[in-house]
């Protein structure tokens, strides 16, 4: 029996590991930008700041809603779940200065609007980069 | 202003008074420390408020929102309790609304990122309204105020009903029928009503102010009929004074009189007068010096206390006699205090009827009754006395008996009457002659007579010669009648003492000789008794 729980366990953390993994925050091949601190991406992301450090335009893009990716993404970011995310947005939207990150459809959406805008930023899983995409950024790392 | 002056009013009206001070000063307390409790509560609302909005206001300030700030520090200021809001972020973030200047009292709160803990994004600046604290206070203060004077004016009205019920009233009672009492009419000090089964203090108060009464009514019963008795007492004396037949009267150290009863003003005022002549008492009598050294002897003496006397008198153009008692009186109140002040009481009343009748009575009885001169018995006393005199002063006293000659047949011829008119004329022309004070004319016996005369020195010739002026008178025709006259003719022997006797009744022998040898040998004549060899 115990060894049955000790089994179970295992597998579970195992499983948990393999279902996490590493994010970074990128942008196109082109942009000026070759890395950023969280906090600057805290502020792009968030509807802080509407450009890059260096004054260009920044235009965050999101993950699909309710996806693994993105509510790990913002847990890792700012350590809130994605309901509350939602939460703060609502209620900047209310006076329509901040606006939320453009939602892209999938993973290869988000990577095409990253390959054809030099503004774009977003959040990929590691194993999805293309040569296209520059990393600025790794969660998790500081 | 008046007040009442009834008792329970004035203590409700006091205690209201001091209930309304009180509760005033107690409410201004309560309002300053109520003020600050409140500004203290409020400022700690308005601190909850602000972090309740926080969360909002940190968002807005991050992404630098004007607009929903703008909303949040609308939504503050709206509340009672904020009177001005400042939001500050990060760069040109600076949002005012309401009052913000001049006040201390501002609660700073600071809004921090909403992602990275620790990180400041800016600030909540916000002003509590004290006005409207201060209003709030003043609002609850003055529900207080009105409780506290409601209970002041409900507690004063039953502590005046409680004081009128058992204080004022039994007090009133007790006044009322105090008030009934009149001390100066004994009948009215009545028992005061106790109320039964009372024993508080207006019951106590009662029985003592009762046994009070009781004792006062006593002593002053008591000194109502000693009063009496005084008076009644009085009266009598002032009678027995004012009425008192018996002049009385007071002397002072100075013989001044002081005191004096009506009778006494009567014996010494005179009839045209009003009052006394003098209050001088020794004045008021004949002998001024002798009266004033009898007051004296009286103070003096210690011995005996009183002394009477006869004293003569002269009021107007009266004269008459007094019968005075003098008394030493020694005020026994007086006693100790000043003993030199002892008066003297004289009492005095009119004896001049008595004397004049005494006098008259000692004349008559010392006297012949028909020719008024001494008679036998007194004579002979007074020639005793004479002889003594002479014997002791060595004067001489000559006796010269006279027996009258022819008398009988006068008697006999013209009667009795006539005799007697004869004697009184005889007597009368002998005490014409020896009219001196020393002198003395006696009736011995029927047509007897003797006279007795006192010489410093003898002289033999000189008495001699008074005989012979004395026979000569008798000798003198006497009128009997208008119209009738008779003569008659006297014999007289006499002898002078010491020389021919140096006791009376020597002398009168030898006298009587003598005389009967000058009627022997003829009548009508003198002799001098020639003493036998």
């Amino acid at each position: 029996m115990k060894i049955l729980i000790l089994l179970f366990s295992l597998l579970f953390i195992s499983f948990s590991e393999a279902r996490s993994p590493q994010l970074v925050v990128v942008v196109n091949k082109n942009n000026a930008i070759e890395a950023l601190s969280k906090r600057e991406v805290i502020d792009i992301f968030m509807g802080r700041y509407l450009t890059f450090p260096d004054g260009e335009t920044a235009q965050p893009v999101d993950l699909p809603a309710a996806t693994a990716l993105k509510s790990d993404f913002y847990l890792q970011l700012v350590n809130r779940d994605e309901q509350k995310i939602n939460a703060y947005w609502a209620r900047l939207l209310f006076s329509g200065r901040a606006k939320p990150p453009e939602a892209a459809t999938s993973i290869e959406d988000a990577l095409n609007k990253i390959q054809n805008s030099q503004y774009s930023i977003a959040y990929l899983p590691e194993d999805q980069l293309t040569d296209d995409v520059k990393v600025v950024y790794r969660l998790n790392e500081n | 202003m008046k007040i009442s002056r009834n008792l329970y009013v004035r203590v409700a009206l006091s205690i209201a008074f001091v209930a309304v001070l009180v509760s005033m000063i107690s409410s201004v307390f309560s309002y300053y420390t109520g003020l600050q409790e409140k500004k203290n509560t409020n400022y700690l609302l308005v601190q909850q408020l602000g972090q309740t909005i926080a969360k909002g206001a940190a968002i807005s300030a991050y992404v630098v929102d004007i607009e929903l700030g703008q909303e949040i520090v609308n939504g503050l200021v709206s509340n009672d309790l904020v009177k001005g809001v400042i939001l500050k972020g990060e760069a040109a973030m600076l949002i005012e609304e309401g009052i913000v200047n001049g006040q201390q009292d501002s609660i700073v709160i600071n809004l921090f990122h909403p992602f990275i803990p620790d990180s400041s994004v800016g600030t909540l600046t916000l002003f509590p309204d004290d006005v409207y604290i201060q209003h709030q206070a003043q609002k609850s203060v003055k529900k207080e105020i009105g409780i506290m004077l409601s209970h002041s004016i409900i507690i004063a009205f039953f502590v005046s009903l409680v004081v009128h019920r058992w204080l004022t009233r039994p007090i009133q009672n007790l006044t009322d029928s105090f008030a009934m009492i009149d001390p100066s009419v004994p009948e009215t000090m009545q028992m005061l009503k106790v109320r039964s089964g009372k024993h508080d203090e207006i019951g106590k108060l009662t029985v003592g102010i009762n046994s009070l009464m009781q004792e006062l009514h006593l002593t002053i019963s008591n000194e109502r009929a000693l009063r009496e008795k005084t008076q009644e007492l009085e009266s009598k004396f002032r009678l027995i004074f004012e009425q008192a037949s018996a002049g009385i009267c007071l002397l002072d150290e100075q013989n001044m009189i002081t005191t004096f009863n009506p009778a006494f003003e009567r014996y010494f005022t005179a009839p045209a007068q009003q009052r006394l002549a003098s209050l001088h008492f020794p004045t008021l009598l004949n002998d001024v010096e002798k009266l004033q050294e009898l007051l004296h002897s009286i103070r003096l003496d210690s011995t005996s206390s009183q002394i009477t006397l006869d004293i003569e008198c002269r009021v107007g153009d009266k004269s008459m006699w007094l019968h005075c008692l003098f008394a030493k009186l020694t005020d026994q109140r007086a006693i100790g205090r000043d003993s030199q002040s002892n008066l003297v009481e004289v009492i005095l009343h009119d004896v001049t009827e008595r004397a004049e009748r005494e006098f008259q009575t000692r004349f008559e009885a010392d006297h012949d009754a028909l020719t008024h001169l001494l008679n036998r018995r007194s004579g002979e006393k007074k020639l005793h006395k004479a002889l003594f005199d002479s014997l002791k002063k060595q004067h001489h006293l000559v006796l010269m008996m006279i027996d009258l000659d022819k008398f009988k047949p006068v008697n006999d011829t013209f009667g009795h009457e006539a005799g007697d008119k004869v004697l009184i004329e005889v007597s009368r022309r002998l005490t014409s002659r020896f009219n001196r004070v020393s002198d003395i004319c006696i009736r011995w016996g029927g047509d007897e007579f003797i006279v007795g005369r006192q010489f410093d020195e003898f002289d033999h010739e000189l008495v001699k010669q008074q005989a012979n002026d004395v026979l000569s008178d008798i000798m003198k025709p006497i009128y009997i009648t208008e119209y009738e006259q008779c003569e008659i003719g006297a014999s007289i022997g006499i002898v002078v003492g010491p020389q021919h006797g140096k006791v009376l009744h020597e002398l009168m022998v030898n006298a009587d000789n003598t005389m009967y040898q000058v009627k022997d040998k003829g009548r009508g004549q003198v002799a001098f008794y020639q003493k036998p060899y």
